[in-house]
């Protein structure tokens, strides 16, 4: 019975780890477009990066 | 430079927390039950990795251009959310399959709580400046949360509020739906959201992916409508039905298309035309819900 309520425990923990990692890895699709669009300009060569 | 963490982060972590909890609940009593967590731990990150693997897909001639390492900054470019549920039905089966669980059941029990976490990334994407459609005429009525100011203190038609309570909707029919476990749940929520997205995708005015003029989540939409149709109709050996009813839908998304083309290219009211579009794709979604519903499923039988 401890056994499960440790292995539970784990999972929750993992799963918590996965959140985190899923806030982090999300950011604003209006902020991942904007970069997008610099880095289009950079790569195009009409920016130059500082 | 780019925060750590930003609200729609957090939100969309929010929103799949949300349907964790709703999946462990709803399956507590279910031979699921012990396999709820161990299902959560496959499908998030499956669905994670599905849906930046297909946006990629879709703007290949971008990262051919840019080079393919870019494909792994994660924090740059974007996600589909198609992709995602993709990602999760297909670790669905695996695992399914691996632990000797009915199919359908798992995909039942995934549904509810799958809408839920669309809802809460929708309403989410409003904080982003996102799911915004066109711009409010003035002297229209648009109060919130019809319409809200963009960053620049425009009004725009609020769409994100619109997919978010379509979902809530869905979610809140689909629970009256007993039993759960036949997949009748699944193939009804598919086709609902599905149908629904034909419309809402044609409202955004925002970063939406597209391939030339075409938006790629409104071809997934259809041809999500099309393969529920086709599966339900061939379950039952129905080919001749099967086949009549696959040209009456593509019919439907044929005119669907013509109106996508009227809002560009002439001049006839834009109200009219989104009408028109939300009939014809209200008749897709009972046409297909129909098949559905008259279909016999595998775990229907006795």
């Amino acid at each position: 019975m401890n056994n499960v309520k440790i292995r539970n425990c784990i999972k929750w923990i993992l799963v918590a780890g996965i959140l985190v990692l899923l806030a982090f890895l999300v950011p604003s699709p209006a902020m991942m477009e904007s970069e997008t669009m610099v880095r289009d300009n950079v790569y195009a060569g009409s920016v130059i990066p500082e | 430079m780019m925060p750590m963490f930003t609200l729609y982060g957090i939100c969309v972590a929010c929103g799949t927390l949300a349907a964790i909890l709703l999946f462990c609940i709803r399956t507590r009593h279910t031979p699921l039950a012990s396999h709820a967590l161990n299902l959560v731990l496959c499908a998030v990150p499956a669905g994670l990795l599905c849906a930046r693997i297909i946006y990629v897909l879709f703007r290949l001639p971008f990262y051919t251009m840019i080079g393919f390492e870019k494909i792994f900054y994660l924090r740059s470019g974007g996600y589909l959310l198609y992709g995602a549920m993709l990602g999760v039905v297909c670790m669905a089966l695996l695992y399914a399959k691996k632990a000797g669980l009915a199919v359908e059941a798992v995909l039942d029990h995934l549904t509810v709580p799958g809408l839920v976490c669309i809802a809460v990334c929708r309403l989410a994407e409003g904080s982003a400046g996102e799911g915004l459609g066109n711009w409010v005429e003035e002297g229209a009525f648009a109060p919130f949360p019809l319409a809200v100011q963009n960053p620049y203190g425009e009004l725009q038609w609020a769409v994100f509020i619109l997919e978010a309570a379509a979902a809530l909707i869905i979610v809140l029919l689909l629970m009256q739906r007993r039993p759960v476990g036949s997949g009748r749940c699944f193939l009804t929520g598919l086709t609902l959201y599905a149908g629904c997205q034909v419309v809402f995708e044609s409202l955004r005015m925002d970063s939406v992916l597209k391939i030339g003029f075409v938006r790629v989540s409104q071809v997934i939409s259809v041809v999500l409508i099309l393969s529920v149709f086709l599966y339900c109709r061939l379950l039952q050996n129905k080919r001749r039905e099967a086949l009549t009813g696959a040209m009456l839908i593509l019919a439907g998304v044929a005119l669907i298309g013509g109106m996508e083309w009227a809002l560009e290219k002439t001049q006839v009211s834009n109200i009219v035309i989104y009408l028109c579009m939300s009939a014809v794709s209200l008749g897709l979604m009972v046409y297909t819900l129909r098949a559905v519903n008259d279909c016999t499923l595998p775990m229907d039988r006795p």
